[in-house]
């Protein structure tokens, strides 16, 4: 069963430059226990899609089902009473906690705006979900500034998880840690959507991360998702250039590493396109190899890649022409090459 | 001068002469003058709640023949440090119980206006549109009016009586506040743990009074010290010109005003009453500007 369902969302900003359609029609559902990792670059609208998933902007079409309730339909009231059922972890571990209270306080605060249990049992939730996530319990009377960025990001991840919710939405958590705190913290939101049974919806740029944590990963590119499936279809088989692009510009120290590179920069040109001025057509066409006439004219719907139930679909014309070699299989170094 | 602005206080450009002169002030002070700052308000509290321990004499014993008694001067009663008045009544003593309406004036009149303002800030600051544009043309609109001018023209029809003066002057401060906390508010409203707290659920109540409140606090404190010595100085203003404070009450502005037609006679009753309220109002200034410019550096 889907916890949540998002359906065609569709979000416009009013900038001095003009109209921006920062999320155009996504649709993507979760369900309970599972993992869906949601790649991108910085500026195709990840975190716009969170923030409106979280109803933190308004949207212009579409709707996001929580457990069956369409939270666009509440009034601000009820909403902030579901709110306990989907909870955020944010990309700036240190700007989303107020400087001004403990972490307590902070971790206790979800508890306390919706009215959970008394103090005692709230205190006993807290240091719960403090042990969590991995916080000894001696920085409970700290302020945020008085711990390190790792830790911060737990106090948010606590804070998130301390109402059970059913779904939790992570904005980038990790991208602003050091390299060697992000392997900690992705293991902390590793254990927990195994002990609470999450659904998570994980938004990174990181393409390693995302592949460790996703059962299920969707790549969105100018508002739009252009490819999703399971992990290992998305990640083993590319069909759409940008996927490939995207997965084969991860360095990896291995000997193809440079042969990879090449693909990526031949599969991704130039520069990411003004939101102010999308391509007409396919969204991608500007920047991708294989582009023809057809792609300027009509916007690819998503195909269902492989059986017509399946979870592998792709936004691309030619994704049937375009033999996608494996970038995955380590076994030949002629598959990282790209035929036609 | 030059040097000890250049070096510390005045750092940065777009300091004001203003903010050089008082940070020239806060150098000399060093770290620990603000302690000297807070004793002397202290002392001012201190006399204000208990003037029987600080006043040497009654400050209402009159002595017909001991009028006008120059600072130092005695009479059978004692020394007068300060000289004594028209009635022969000790100008330390009445300097010593005009405290305690002067500070009650200034300060509830602060805490009013500040109320106010804070509330209208942090509502304008955190909704914006046509709230905030409400509130800010409301402040503008009493900033534009003379509001002195007002103050003494309502005092005159209603009468003068403490309690107008604790409603008109609030009306003096509060665009002040609610000004800086709509800024404040403004800048916090777009950080991350705003938008967290609505995403965790809290009701705007909550965002308001237990996010935006606590992480404006500190310059409202500031503000409120500053301010105090800003009402201070208009309650000295009004009683000044007859329309204030009445005897037998006294404020530090009203003596002011009683000794100034004997002023080419008996200096005193002028000028020390001003020198305390121009101190207490420097005062005040300072430690405010101190406590700005040390939490300034500190975050």
């Amino acid at each position: 069963m889907s916890v949540l369902e998002v359906d065609d969302v569709v979000v416009e900003f009013d900038t001095d430059a003009g109209r921006i359609t920062a999320v155009d029609g996504v649709s993507l559902h979760l369900d309970t226990g599972e993992t869906l990792g949601l790649v991108g670059e910085s500026g195709c609208g990840k975190s716009t899609l969170a923030r409106a998933i979280m109803q933190l902007v308004p949207m212009q079409r579409g709707s996001v089902r929580l457990e069956d309730t369409d939270l666009g339909s509440l009034s601000r009231r009820e909403l902030r009473r579901m709110r306990h059922r989907i909870q955020m972890v944010f990309q700036d571990p240190r700007g989303s906690l107020d400087p001004r209270m403990n972490v307590s306080a902070l971790i206790g605060e979800p508890l306390r705006v919706h009215g959970i249990g008394d103090r005692a049992e709230r205190a006993r939730e807290v240091a719960e979900a403090m042990e969590l996530v991995g916080l000894p319990a001696a920085v409970a009377d700290r302020l945020p500034s008085e711990l390190s960025g790792g830790q911060q990001q737990r106090v948010g991840i606590a804070r998130a998880i301390v109402t059970d919710p059913a779904v939790l939405v992570c904005d980038e958590p990790v991208s602003a840690l050091d390299v060697s705190i992000q392997a900690q913290i992705i293991n902390v939101l590793d254990e927990l959507r195994d002990e609470l049974s999450l659904a998570m919806l994980f938004i990174a740029h990181d393409l390693s991360v995302v592949r460790h944590l996703s059962d299920r990963v969707a790549v969105m590119y100018l508002g739009q998702i252009v490819e999703t499936g399971t992990a290992s279809e998305v990640f083993g088989q590319p069909r759409h250039p940008y996927t490939h692009g995207l997965i084969s510009s991860v360095p990896r120290a291995d000997a193809e590493s440079a042969a990879r590179l090449r693909t990526a920069r031949r599969l991704v040109l130039g520069e990411l396109p003004s939101l102010l001025d999308p391509p007409s057509g396919c969204r991608y066409r500007t920047r991708c190899p294989y582009a023809t006439d057809q792609c300027a004219e009509a916007e690819p719907p998503p195909e269902p890649v492989g059986p017509a139930d399946g979870l592998h679909a792709v936004r691309c014309h030619h994704w049937r022409t375009i033999v996608s070699a494996a970038p995955e299989p380590q076994e030949s170094a002629t598959s990282q090459e790209l035929a036609i | 001068m030059g040097v000890a602005v250049a070096k510390r206080a005045g750092a940065g450009p777009g300091r004001t002469s203003q903010h050089r002169a008082w940070g020239w002030f806060i150098d000399k002070l060093g770290s620990r003058g603000w302690i000297l700052l807070v004793l002397f308000l202290l002392l001012l509290v201190a006399a204000s709640i208990v003037p029987d321990v600080f006043a040497p004499y009654d400050h209402e014993a009159q002595s017909l023949r001991f009028r006008l008694l120059g600072p130092g001067e005695s009479s059978p009663e004692g020394v007068h440090l300060l000289g004594t008045d028209s009635l022969g009544r000790d100008l330390f003593s009445r300097m010593v119980v005009g405290a305690r309406l002067t500070l009650f004036i200034a300060v509830t009149a602060t805490l009013i206006g500040a109320a106010v303002g804070v509330l209208f800030g942090l509502l304008g600051g955190y909704f914006g549109g046509r709230t905030d544009r409400l509130l800010m043309r409301l402040g503008e609109a009493q900033t534009a009016m003379p509001m002195f001018l007002v103050a003494i023209l309502l005092l005159s029809l209603l009468g003068p009586s403490v309690l107008i003066l604790i409603v008109v002057l609030p009306c003096l401060v509060w665009p002040i506040f609610a000004r800086v906390v709509r800024a404040e508010a403004l800048r916090l409203r777009e950080e991350t743990f705003i938008e967290a707290s609505v995403a965790t659920g809290c009701s705007t109540a909550t965002i308001l009074g237990r996010h935006l409140l606590p992480n404006v606090a500190p310059r409202i404190l500031v503000l409120c010290v500053v301010e105090i010595g800003h009402v201070m100085l208009s309650e000295a203003g009004l009683s000044f010109l007859g329309v204030g404070v009445q005897p037998p009450d006294t404020t530090w502005g009203l003596l002011i005003s009683e000794g100034r037609p004997l002023l080419a006679v008996a200096w005193w009753l002028t000028i020390l009453p001003g020198v305390l309220l121009g101190v207490s109002v420097l005062v005040l200034n300072l430690l405010g500007r101190y406590w700005e410019a040390r939490s300034g550096a500190a975050g």
